[in-house]
């Protein structure tokens, strides 16, 4: 049973072997001239202006929330689109049935103000 | 190369098959339609209305789902691929949760009135939930399980910090998230680990996988572990059951009163499902697992329990205690500690249910009264509910002629049967302890208070649920052949153990 993940291990001590090495050789035989710039906190490229760790509004949590869900479920679509030869008619009308729940569920964030920022 | 595409798929899912499957789950399918009209409802009507259309929207739906797996009894069958099953021991899982589902609502809807909380939404949790535990109920693979689980868990975290002004309310809320969170990562950790070494999720098809080698598989041993760790938080055994006692005294009544029950009925469908049904070869295993968690859940809760006063507190602990005559059934295995299990599980359901029901109905506009000393004179000001409080204590402590003490009996019965008799001799032992304790709240109803000035008045619907959940603890009791006949029907028939 255990022989069967030893392929898994060699793959696992490979990988650390090479990122291991490369980074070594960069940094062995890399040219190194820093400056200023180069020294800075890299951050997307745009010079920091404040520190990360100050208070986010928690309504960025819930709209993220509301955004994973109907993230999720869109990937639903795919494996249903692959197969859909055949689950035929009733693949269709099942994933009317999915896609009424999700706007039930849509309909009443709405209405219940969940949209709205303030 | 392999072309993704150049698969041909001979299986075909035809509109008859469709028919077939969507009818072995009708039980799951009528809580969801209820819960979708719930809320379509709720976005249309007017506030006033809302409420008590969702109440009854929900009562109709749960009564539909009661109907719909009455039919199904001695004639499911596995369905969508064996994902799902409708055998009577889901069927018999079904029926407890509809009847808990109609008697949560009777007993929340003044509840939630008086105290302003939104009323809608809470029925459509409380379906999502029930909705939750029948799928567990009827699961028949590691994955239809975990995915019962999840939703029956993300309902109850969100209820447990229904009222939103109660610091504890929402304190419970995070602590239950945060438990529930661990324990189902356990359990999915522990389902890959069998599905690692096994091959399968399908449970019958885990049965059949074991073999002589299987009592030595690491990844096999190592994913029992980890279940029965996951299983062992959602019973609230110990040693996994600090959470309890806080979550059951910080959410609303009606919702520790729900999930009590519901909780703790779903966990052990799960328990016998996959342990019991799954893993019959490894039982020797499990049951050593069972054993340690079954011996410590009645020693802590019992002894924990005699400290508690808050009632909710005390009714937590006994819960932990409860669990663990529970697991003495489950150990014992066979037809007859499942059907224990089984009947064990429904006698909770009244007299349990029906003490925090009492509870609900004492609850002030402001917040839950449960401190022990709130039970002072309950008999005087209104001898109904302290007389049916004193028997749900009665029944929950073991005392014949109540359905609590058939309950055990059958459970210990099963227990010395199957050569489990020190754990029976400690549970008996810890039932005697636990006597005290549930004595010492039924001295508070019957003590005199000065001016019984207080009468309690009581909402028809969950003075109606209190009395029904009183007589069937008392009549299941004097009468259990009924009951335990409907649980031995339940049994579900293990290959390869001769349990009979």
């Amino acid at each position: 049973m255990i022989s069967d993940y030893v392929p898994l291990l060699i793959f696992l001590v490979i990988s650390f072997l090479v990122v291991g090495a490369l980074v070594t050789a960069s940094f062995l035989i890399g040219p190194s001239k820093p400056n200023q710039r180069k020294l800075q906190v890299y951050e997307s490229g745009i010079v920091p202006t404040t520190p990360a760790r100050h208070r986010l509004s928690v309504r960025f949590y819930l709209t993220a929330m509301l955004f994973i869900i109907f993230d999720v479920e869109a990937v639903f679509f795919y494996p249903w689109a692959v197969l859909l030869h055949v689950l035929r008619w009733y693949g269709i009308a099942e994933m009317f049935v999915f896609m009424l729940v999700l706007l039930v569920a849509l309909a009443h964030i709405w209405r219940k103000g969940g949209l709205e920022w303030e | 190369m392999v072309l993704i595409a150049a698969a041909t798929y001979s299986v075909s899912y035809s509109a008859d098959q469709a028919w077939s499957d969507l009818q072995q789950v009708s039980p799951i399918a009528a809580v969801v339609v209820a819960l979708l009209v719930a809320m379509v409802l709720d976005l249309v009507l007017p506030r006033r209305a809302q409420g008590p259309v969702s109440a009854a929207i929900t009562v109709i739906g749960l009564l539909a789902s009661l109907v719909a797996a009455l039919l199904l009894i001695d004639r499911g069958h596995t369905a969508y691929y064996q994902f799902a099953v409708a055998d009577n021991f889901a069927v018999f899982f079904d029926v407890l949760f509809a009847v808990l589902g109609i008697l949560a609502v009777a007993v929340s809807h003044a509840y939630l009135a008086r105290r302003n909380f939104l009323q809608a939404e809470f029925y459509v949790l409380l379906l999502a939930a029930t909705a939750g535990q029948m799928v567990i109920a009827q699961a028949n693979s590691l994955v239809s399980i975990f995915l019962g689980l999840e939703l029956l868990s993300i309902a109850l975290y969100v209820m447990s910090g229904f009222a939103r002004q109660d610091f504890r309310s929402q304190e419970a809320a995070v602590k239950y998230l945060l438990m529930g969170g661990f324990a189902s990562a356990f359990v999915l950790y522990g389902m890959a680990l069998v599905y690692g070494a096994t091959g399968t999720t399908l449970i019958p098809a885990i049965a059949k996988s074991l073999g002589p080698g299987s009592s030595t598989n690491a990844l096999l041993l190592l994913g029992i572990l980890l279940m029965g760790v996951g299983f062992a938080f959602k019973v609230s055994a110990a040693p996994f059951q600090m959470w309890t006692p806080d979550v059951y005294e910080g959410a609303p009544m009606p919702v520790t009163a729900f999930m009590s029950v519901g909780t703790k009925a779903a966990a052990f469908a799960m328990i016998v499902r996959v342990f019991a049904t799954g893993l019959p070869g490894l039982s020797g295993e499990w049951a050593a697992l069972l054993a340690f968690v079954a011996a410590a859940s009645m020693i802590v809760g019992n002894l924990a329990a005699i400290a508690q006063s808050s009632v909710k507190r005390l009714l937590a602990y006994s819960g932990i205690a409860q669990a663990g005559y529970v697991l003495v059934g489950v150990i014992a295995g066979g037809a007859d500690g499942q059907a224990s299990v089984l009947f064990y599980l429904a006698a909770y359901l009244v007299m349990n249910f029906g003490a925090f029901a009492i509870m609900v109905v004492l609850a002030g506009p402001d917040g839950d009264r449960d401190r022990i000393g709130d039970l002072d004179g309950l008999v005087y000001r209104n001898p109904v509910l302290g007389v049916l409080m004193t028997v749900f204590m009665l029944s929950l402590a073991g005392f014949p002629p109540s359905v609590g003490f058939m309950g055990k009996f059958f459970l210990f019965a099963a227990g010395v049967h199957h050569g489990f008799t020190w754990l029976v001799v400690l549970a008996v032992l810890m039932s005697v302890v636990s006597v005290y304790y549930y004595f010492r709240v039924v001295i508070h109803i019957w003590t005199p208070v000065e001016a019984a000035e207080r009468r309690l008045r009581l909402p028809a619907a969950a003075g109606l649920a209190i009395v029904a959940a009183g007589v069937l603890s008392v009549a299941l009791g004097i009468v259990p052949a009924a009951l335990f006949g409907l649980a031995q029907a339940g049994a579900v028939p293990v290959a390869g153990l001769g349990g009979g």
